[in-house]
C-alpha cells in the first residue's frame, strides 16, 4: 500500500506536456493514378499507418510510405491522423516488428515519396499539397485543423 | 564475497560487456530502417539478445547472455505470411559454483507459424505461437519490456505458447480498432524448460480496444499438467496507457478450478516515468525510472507479494539498459528478489 502511496506521489510530480512546435500546412495523401480507390476516410488511415489495415478493397496489398521521424511534414501527418508523434512510437513500432509486421517504409524526401507511390503497386503516401504533380493522384486532403476531406481545401502555395 | 570469486565474477562481466559492446555496435536499427531490410524473394531476419547480471539476496551470484534470438519471416504479395523465432537460451552462464559454463544452453523454437490474410477482419495462422493472454506475454522480448524481471502473472498462470491454430483480426471502430484473436491447441507442446509448467488442452479468446487507453480482455481454460491434472477457467484484464510521457500498464488475472473454486491469480501495476521530466533533468534524458507491484497467488504456492523499484536507459530506440532492485515475499528463479541488471539489444 505504501508503494502504491509512493507511485501515486511520482505521479504527481509530473509537470506539463510538451508542445508540439511546427509550421502546419495541407498534405495531400496520394495513390498512383492507376489506384481505383478515390477516397480514404480518417479511420482507414489510420488503420493503413498503424498497419492494422494490409489490403486495399481489389486484393492489393498496401505499401504505406513514410517521411523520417524528424521530418516536419511526417511529425504534423503523424500527430494528426495517428495523434502521436513518432518520437512516442517506438515502443509501438519495435512491438509490431517482435510480431512480424514492418512499420511503413521510410524515404528521405517528398520526392522520393512521389516516386515511390507513382512506381510501388498498391503504394499510398503523404506530401505538401503545393507538391502535389500528375505523376500521382490525390485520394484525400488533410487540412490545417487536422480534418481529413476528400476533397481539396482553399491553400495557397508559395510562387 | 571471496576475492578469487569477485575476480572471476569481474572477468565474467568484462566479458558479457564485450558481448553487450559488440551489440551495440552492431547495426541496430530503429523499427522504422528495419522496414526496409527483407531481400528481393521477401525474406528478413533479424532479432534481439540481452545480456546481465543477478545478484539474488539470497543465493549466488549469475551473470548470463540470457538468450540469443533470431526472428525469420517472409512475406512478398500474396496473402500467405511465414514467421518463426529461434531461440538460444542462456549460451553462456557464470556462476560461483559451475564457473564459466553452457549447462544451461538450449534451444527453444519460441514461434514458428503459417498466416493466412483473408482480410484485415479475418486472418488464421497455424504453429507454434505465443500464447494470446495479457500485454507482457505478447511482448516478452527483453529489449520491449522496461524490467529484466517478468511479473510472476505473466508466467506461472497460463501456458506461455500454443501449438495450434488461431483466427485473428481487427475491426475499425470509431477512431480505433476493435481487435480480436480466438485460438485453439492442436499439438502437445514440447518439452524444453523444467522451470516451465506445462499444460493441455488450451483453449481461449483475447478481445483488445482503444489507441491512447488500450484494454485487452482475455478468457482461457486449460489443463494443468501436474499430479492431479486440474483444469482452469481464467478470465484476464489489461490496460496500456500514457499520460505526460508516462506510461501506465497492468494485467490481472484470475483462475478458478472445474468446482468453480479459486484456481489461483496473479496481478501488476507498473509504470514507466521519463526521468527528465522531473525538474528537468536533461542529463536523464532517456532515463527511466520503472516501479511495479505485484501480487501473485497459486494453490500450491504461497501467496507472493512484490515490489520492483529501478531505472532504465534507452541508450537507442532498440537498446536498454536496466538495473532494478526487486524485494517482497518469495522466489522464482526467473524472478529472484535482489538487484538484477542488463543489457538488451533488438537487431
Amino acid at each position: 500500500m505504501r508503494l502504491l502511496f509512493a507511485l501515486l506521489a511520482l505521479f504527481c510530480l509530473l509537470s506539463s506536456a510538451a508542445s508540439m512546435a511546427s509550421e502546419q500546412t495541407v498534405i495531400a495523401v496520394i495513390v498512383a493514378n492507376d489506384q481505383a480507390t478515390k477516397a480514404i476516410s480518417l479511420p482507414e488511415l489510420k488503420l493503413i499507418y498503424w498497419r492494422k489495415k494490409d489490403y486495399w478493397a481489389n486484393g492489393k496489398r498496401m505499401h504505406p510510405v513514410n517521411l523520417p521521424a524528424e521530418n516536419p511534414l511526417r511529425m504534423q501527418f503523424s500527430k494528426k491522423i495517428l495523434g502521436s508523434l513518432p518520437s512516442t512510437q517506438i515502443d509501438y513500432w519495435n512491438g509490431l516488428y517482435f510480431h512480424g509486421k514492418s512499420p511503413p517504409h521510410v524515404v528521405n524526401s517528398e520526392e522520393a515519396v512521389i516516386r515511390f507511390v507513382a512506381e510501388t503497386n498498391g503504394a499510398v503516401g503523404y506530401i505538401e499539397a503545393c507538391n502535389l504533380d500528375t505523376r500521382v493522384q490525390a485520394i484525400a486532403w488533410v487540412a490545417e485543423n487536422g480534418d481529413v476531406l476528400n476533397k481539396a481545401p482553399d491553400y495557397r502555395c508559395a510562387p | 564475497m571471496h576475492p578469487i570469486k569477485r575476480r572471476s565474477l569481474v572477468s565474467v562481466m568484462a566479458t558479457i560487456g564485450s558481448v553487450a559492446l559488440l551489440l551495440m555496435l552492431c547495426k541496430a536499427a530503429h523499427a522504422d530502417e528495419v522496414a526496409n531490410a527483407s531481400d528481393e524473394n521477401g525474406f528478413s531476419l533479424g532479432g534481439y539478445s540481452s545480456a546481465g547480471i543477478t545478484l539474488p539476496r539470497d543465493g549466488d551470484a549469475k551473470a548470463a547472455i540470457n538468450e540469443i534470438s533470431l526472428i525469420l519471416r517472409w512475406e512478398n504479395d500474396s496473402r500467405f505470411k511465414f514467421f518463426s523465432e529461434i531461440e538460444l537460451e542462456d549460451p553462456l552462464t557464470w556462476d560461483e559454483q559451475n564457473k564459466l559454463n553452457t549447462k544451461e544452453s538450449f534451444v527453444n523454437i519460441e514461434r514458428l507459424y503459417l498466416d493466412y490474410n483473408y482480410s484485415e477482419k479475418t486472418n488464421f495462422r497455424a504453429g507454434r505461437f505465443l500464447t494470446p493472454a495479457g500485454r507482457w506475454n505478447l511482448l516478452h522480448a527483453a529489449p520491449l519490456v522496461w524490467t529484466s524481471t517478468r511479473p510472476l502473472a505473466t508466467s506461472r498462470l497460463f501456458p506461455i505458447t500454443t501449438n495450434g491454430v488461431m483466427a485473428f483480426g481487427a475491426v475499425p471502430l470509431k477512431d480505433s480498432a476493435f481487435e480480436y484473436t480466438i485460438f485453439v491447441e492442436a499439438l502437445k507442446d514440447q518439452i524444453d524448460d523444467d522451470d516451465e509448467i506445462k499444460f493441455k488442452h488450451v483453449k481461449g479468446a483475447r478481445f483488445t480496444f482503444g489507441q491512447d487507453l488500450n484494454f485487452g480482455l482475455n478468457l482461457l481454460s486449460f489443463t494443468e499438467k501436474t499430479a492431479s491434472n486440474p483444469s482452469y477457467r481464467m478470465l484476464g484484464f489489461d490496460f496500456l496507457t500514457h499520460y505526460q510521457d508516462i506510461e501506465f500498464l497492468g494485467e490481472g488475472f484470475q483462475r478458478w478450478d472445474s468446482d468453480n473454486k479459486d484456481g489461483g491469480s496473479g496481478a501488476y501495476l507498473q509504470t514507466a516515468i521519463p526521468l527528465s521530466r522531473l525538474n528537468n533533468w536533461s542529463s536523464l534524458r532517456n532515463w527511466y525510472g520503472i516501479a511495479r507491484l505485484e501480487i501473485f497467488d497459486r494453490p500450491d504456492e504461497r501467496r507472493q507479494e512484490r515490489w520492483l523499484l529501478g531505472a532504465t536507459w534507452r541508450i537507442k530506440p532498440t537498446q536498454l539498459l536496466k538495473l532494478e532492485f526487486t524485494g517482497g515475499s518469495g522466489d522464482q528463479p526467473e524472478s529472484p528478489r535482489g538487484f538484477l541488471g542488463s543489457f538488451a539489444v533488438l537487431f
